[in-house]
């Protein structure tokens, strides 16, 4: 009782003013911005601070942004973010008020840790771009705290009583919370649903006939249900048909920085698709040709031939019986020490790794914890093993706390029996949104409540990270604290397969009864050569730097192609250093628009739509590779920002440009 | 006595007076669109207040006391989880033989030549000169790996010229090629076979499949190994006894040359039967295409039936074709449907370029070399004739059948006893006399039943001599190690 009655109250803090001019002259910018924050303790656990800031603009029209300058809080304050805390630039019109508010919410026990915070709010003017900033804003227990003198002893205390696991998130946090949340402009979502609504309305309309039509024509499946039913049916004939030539293109050359896309052409209204000889050549953004080790590589390639002459390309036998060459035990010591595991198993499929390990990891009575956008491979493992699943909320380590707490407490449905184990599984980069996992925060949580980490570094191994080994290396994760840690071959070293690596004893168990081993096919020798080619590669064994400047190359690359993208104003997911970047299209009619203007551009570019995504969050999806020059991502920004225009998917304001803005004021002068 | 009787008497009459000035009111002898309503309006307005005064009051629950916040803290410390895995024992540790040349019919293990008889290598395609060169020409051309699926970029044009190949070759609309033979089947089934739907199956299907059914979430039913009996009955126990059924789709998933037995499904009957019951076939010809029939064209030939009678035909590439990965081919519809809606093709990258392009050539060449397929068959005969009076060992499989899967005639009682047995003689057959064959291990999750055995899979590329010093070897190990026991 008391407590609802105390989370009605609600403490104004501070309220502070701060006016500042930016210009003297008259038709200038001036902006007058006012803070407020306020705390509310909705209960004894979760804790909300609002901080909103008015801006008022009493010069004339001017861009502006305002962002919290949250660098010294951790990320744990971000994680149950309720406002829109992203950077936004827009434009403030002469005598106009704009608010913005930021509201977070701890459910945590653990206290916002790190300095105060502080909004600073731009506005670029004659001679560039000034800031300014808000006083702190501080910490929440120390805001709730009335004792003036203890706040500021607290403060001190928890400046230096950070832990250290969270000081390498200085520099990200800001990009975190911009693509934590994908909010829809009501607008788009409205046309979208619409959009969406009439085809199927036009679709279902077209099967009204067609069933018409069908009456008078003798059916052969007399007695048979169809073969293919249901709305999944329906969403292929009616919806996907009609942009298939957005998917699948054919190529003729290896997915290298350009390649060939194989011309098609329908004669039915796009129902086939049949290839014509001729081929363009396209700029490649598609591919995850992170490392570039699709193509022929000096190093590599004679070697793989050199394999594939001793070995042949298959050994027509599962690993355990006879396919075990003396390349297979080579490369398992390779990975195994390439990614810093005492052992490592490989099978040949990527996807296979995963949804054949899990079920010998775990089976009824078990529990799997898993993110809710790990890929379809974890899916079908989880579903295959037969433990109980449940999802938290995409990389979000409150959430998986509370889960953890809730399930722990409750124990198996209906039975109530402690769990047997539990197995969290995360990705280190999610393909399809580009975002880094939280992992250090991950695994704090996992270790705290003994369950076991499975992190799949499908994305991630080779493409990030000082010397390529993934993300943890990045985030600076002890690799002893992840239990189990699996990867493909496809991506960074342009090969097939996947591994597992662990302890000795996982891996020997794995060997003696993952079905993978038992009955595939090995891998082929000479995909296994490619492997241990291109990790000497990477490891600069082979005697020269080409690894390092792989690394190196797509860090920057991938880095400067994303910044530039949202200067431009699209709306672009994923954490810095992370080579995928999709960029939001949401409307169905912009998926086949902006893929097909691209290649028209020569840009070949992997747009993705329901089943790969949420049916409301169609995007584009970059890919950036170490063997894009710069040259060759500035023709891409250029098509992409000119493609974009056309299509309309740039839903942020462009960000004004300093180089413009000073030829401005030398026309003046 | 009296004064009290007079004092109820009293009590009695006005409460009556009351009821019938009540009944009087003006109110209570209202007509409304001509009824009159009597006095029974007071009665129930009174009614309706009581009822509408029961509903306003809460209804009784225990009052819920969710767990606290230390309790929780509690029950999270108390909880201990199970080890990731069960300790380790000795069987675990074993290490299979490493080779150190490639698996063709002769092969090198600890620097010395032996007979392979473990690499389902039917055709001797391991080490094909013309295989080896289009690879060679594929890897320059098209480097290694694809470096994305098959929609995104990762569709390369020799992954379509392999498709049309095979379609060609086995007369079919269309087939799609999957990036490893085990995801073929597991992907298929639940692309086709949702919750609800009716699977029937042969209880020896290899682990591949079991995990399809499963993944499907449909109703499954398995059928006695290889026994049309069993399937027939359970066929005509869903179709009789559920008219409900006839709405759902119904499959029968067998193999074609079972890899746990080394048997061949009796085609013509099951399509007997499907036809019958209307159900949809899937068949696995993992081990039968390029072996079984004249041409090399599967179980469909080898049975004389076209293979449009078969809905979905899947096999691995990783036998006869000595490449890797898998396809699936059927009517165009089927094959077009997988394009979208299965797992392993739309979320897996696809097959490297150039072991698309083996398994082009592969088919290319057994097309133009009939003898092979003919010189398997003689093989396969001499091995079985050879195997077949060994001392303590009974041959399981078809005498047709590129497996010769041989089990003890006096089982041990438990699998992992056989198991045991069985690994002995391959270890001294290998010692003794460098034969390389395998005994089937299970996985612990693999649920099939089956008897263990030795496998031994017959090349068309294994010289006379080499398949009579394999049954020579077993006749003379086999009763030594049985005697051991």
């Amino acid at each position: 009782m008391e407590n609802a009655f105390r989370s009605g109250i609600l403490a104004v803090l501070a309220l502070i003013f701060i006016s500042s001019s930016f210009a003297n002259a008259s038709d200038s910018p001036f902006i007058v911005a006012h803070k407020r924050v306020a705390l509310k303790k909705l209960n004894p656990i979760v804790e909300r601070i609002s901080v909103s800031i008015d801006v008022y603009n009493r010069g004339s029209a001017t861009a502006y942004d305002v962002t919290l300058a949250d660098d010294s809080w951790a990320q744990d304050v971000f994680d149950s973010v309720i406002g829109n805390t992203s950077m936004s630039w827009g434009r403030l019109d002469a005598g106009s008020l704009v608010s913005h508010s930021f509201e977070f919410e701890s459910k945590v026990k653990t206290v916002y840790y790190g300095a105060p915070a502080l909004i600073t709010y731009r506005v670029p003017t004659k001679s560039g771009l000034q800031e300014a900033y808000s006083t702190p804003t501080l910490p929440l227990k120390i805001l709730s705290d009335s004792d003036t003198g203890k706040k500021i002893e607290k403060l001190k205390r928890l400046q230096s009583s950070a832990p250290p696991a969270f000081h390498h998130h200085r520099n990200q946090t800001l990009t975190a919370v911009r693509s934590k949340m994908i909010t829809i402009p009501y607008l788009t979502a409205l046309t979208t649903y619409f959009s969406y609504g009439l085809l199927f309305v036009f679709g279902q309309l077209r099967d009204f006939f067609r069933r018409i039509i069908d009456l008078w024509s003798h059916s052969s499946l007399q007695g048979y249900a169809p073969i293919c039913l249901g709305l999944e049916d329906f969403y292929i004939r009616r919806l996907y048909l009609r942009i298939q030539d957005c998917f699948n293109r054919p190529i003729s050359s290896p997915p290298d920085a350009w390649f060939d896309v194989v011309e098609r052409v329908s004669k039915d209204n796009n129902k086939t698709l049949q290839r014509t000889k001729n081929v363009s050549r396209c700029l490649n953004l598609g591919s995850y040709n992170y490392l570039g080790f699709a193509a022929a590589d000096e190093y590599c390639t004679p070697r793989v031939i050199e394999s594939l002459k001793r070995f042949s390309p298959s050994t027509c036998s599962s690993r355990v019986d006879g396919g075990t060459t003396t390349l297979h035990t080579e490369l398992e010591e390779r990975v195994a020490s390439f990614v810093g595991k005492p052992a490592a198993v490989v099978f040949g499929m990527g996807y296979v790794t995963n949804s054949a390990i899990l079920p010998v990891l775990i089976g009824k009575g078990g529990l799997i914890i898993s993110d809710s956008l790990n890929h379809n491979s974890i899916v079908n493992g989880a579903r295959g093993s037969g433990a109980t699943v449940r999802v938290f909320q995409h990389n979000t380590p409150s959430h998986l706390e509370k889960v953890l707490r809730e399930q722990i407490a409750d124990g198996q449905p209906r039975t109530h029996r402690p769990w047997k184990k539990i197995i969290i599984v995360v990705e280190g980069i999610y393909s399809m949104e580009g975002e880094l996992c939280k992992l250090p925060e991950i695994v704090a949580v996992c270790k705290k409540y003994k369950a076991y980490v499975y992190l799949d570094e499908a994305h991630s191994i080779g493409a990030v990270g000082k010397t390529g080994r993934g993300v943890c290396e990045l985030l600076g994760v002890d690799t002893a604290e992840v239990d189990v840690m699996m990867g493909t071959f496809t991506k960074s070293f342009g090969s097939c397969g996947g591994y597992i690596a662990g302890s000795k004893e996982l891996i020997q168990y794995l060997k003696y009864t993952c079905p993978a081993h038992l009955y595939a096919t090995s891998v082929s020798p000479p995909a296994a050569q490619q492997i241990i080619s291109s990790i000497k590669v990477i490891l600069g064994e082979d005697g020269s730097s080409r690894g390092a400047q792989k690394l190196a190359g797509i860090r920057e690359n991938s880095n400067f192609f994303r910044s530039e993208l949202q200067k431009m104003g699209f709306e672009v997911l994923g954490d810095n250093d992370s080579p995928v970047m999709p960029i939001m299209l949401y409307n169905p009619s912009k998926i086949p628009a902006f893929s097909r203007e691209c290649l028209k551009r020569n840009v070949a570019v992997v747009t993705v739509a329901f089943p790969a995504t949420p049916l409301l969050l169609a995007r584009a999806r970059i890919c950036i590779s170490a063997a894009h020059t710069r040259k060759d991502l500035i023709k891409a920004l250029e098509v992409i920002s000119s493609v974009g225009d056309l299509v309309g998917v740039k839903y942020f304001p462009a960000e004004p440009n300093k180089q413009q803005l000073e030829e401005g004021r030398v026309k003046m002068e | 006595m009296d004064t009290l009787a007079t004092a109820f008497e009293n009590t009695v009459r006005t409460a009556s007076d009351w009821v019938t000035l009540a009944f009087d009111a003006p109110s209570a002898r209202a007509v409304v669109f001509g009824v009159q309503i009597g006095g029974h309006l007071f009665v129930e307005g009174l009614l309706f207040v009581v009822i509408i005064f029961l509903l306003s009051q809460k209804s009784y629950k225990p009052p819920k006391r969710p767990l606290s916040k230390k309790e929780i803290d509690e029950l999270c410390d108390e909880w201990v989880p199970e080890p990731l895995i069960p300790p380790i024992t000795e069987e675990m540790k074993y290490e299979p033989p490493v080779l150190q040349s490639a698996a063709g019919p002769h092969t090198r293990i600890n620097g010395k030549e032996v007979i392979n008889f473990a690499s389902a290598n039917y055709l001797g395609f391991v080490g094909h000169e013309k295989i080896l060169e289009s690879c060679t020409k594929a890897v320059e051309k098209y480097g290694v790996g694809s470096c994305g699926p098959r929609g995104f970029y990762g569709t390369i044009d020799v992954h379509l010229d392999c498709e049309a190949r095979i379609a060609k070759f086995l007369g079919t609309s269309d087939s799609i090629l999957y990036a490893y033979g085990l995801s073929t089947m597991f992907s298929i089934i639940p692309a086709f076979s949702k919750k609800g739907d009716i699977i029937v199956a042969d209880e020896g299907v290899h682990w591949g499949i079991q995990n399809g059914l499963q993944l499907s979430r449909s109703t499954i039913v398995y059928y006695k190994h290889n026994d049309m009996e069993s399937l027939r009955s359970i066929l005509e126990k869903f179709t009789q006894k559920n008219e409900r059924a006839k709405k759902l789709r119904r499959y029968i998933v067998a193999e074609a040359v079972y890899q746990n037995s080394g048997q061949i499904a009796p085609l013509d009957e099951i399509v007997r039967l499907k036809e019958k019951y209307r159900f949809r076939l899937i068949l696995d010809e993992s081990n039968s295409f390029g072996v079984l029939g004249s041409s090399g064209r599967g179980l469909t030939e080898h049975c004389r039936i076209p293979i449009e009678k078969v809905d979905i035909v899947t096999a691995a590439m990783g036998n006869a074709l000595a490449a890797e990965g898998g396809f699936c081919t059927g009517s165009a519809r089927v094959i077009d449907h997988q394009r979208l809606s299965s797992s392993g093709y739309v979320f897996s990258a696809s097959l490297p370029p150039y072991l698309a392009s083996a398994a082009l050539t592969a088919v290319d060449v057994l097309e133009e070399n009939l003898d092979l397929i003919t010189k398997l068959k003689k093989n396969v005969a001499t091995l079985h004739k050879g195997l077949s009076d060994v001392h303590g060992l009974e041959i399981v499989s078809d005498p047709q059948s590129p497996i010769v899967f041989l089990r003890l005639r006096n089982s041990t009682g438990s699998i992992k006893g056989d198991l045991q047995v069985l690994e002995d003689i391959a270890d001294r057959v290998l010692k003794e006399d460098s034969i390389f064959c395998v005994t089937s291990k299970r996985s612990t999750i693999d649920k099939c039943n089956l008897a263990a055995g030795i496998r031994l899979f017959v090349s068309a590329a294994h010289t006379e001599s080499d398949l009579v010093k394999a049954y020579e070897s077993f006749k003379r190990a086999t009763p030594l190690v049985l005697e051991g026991q």
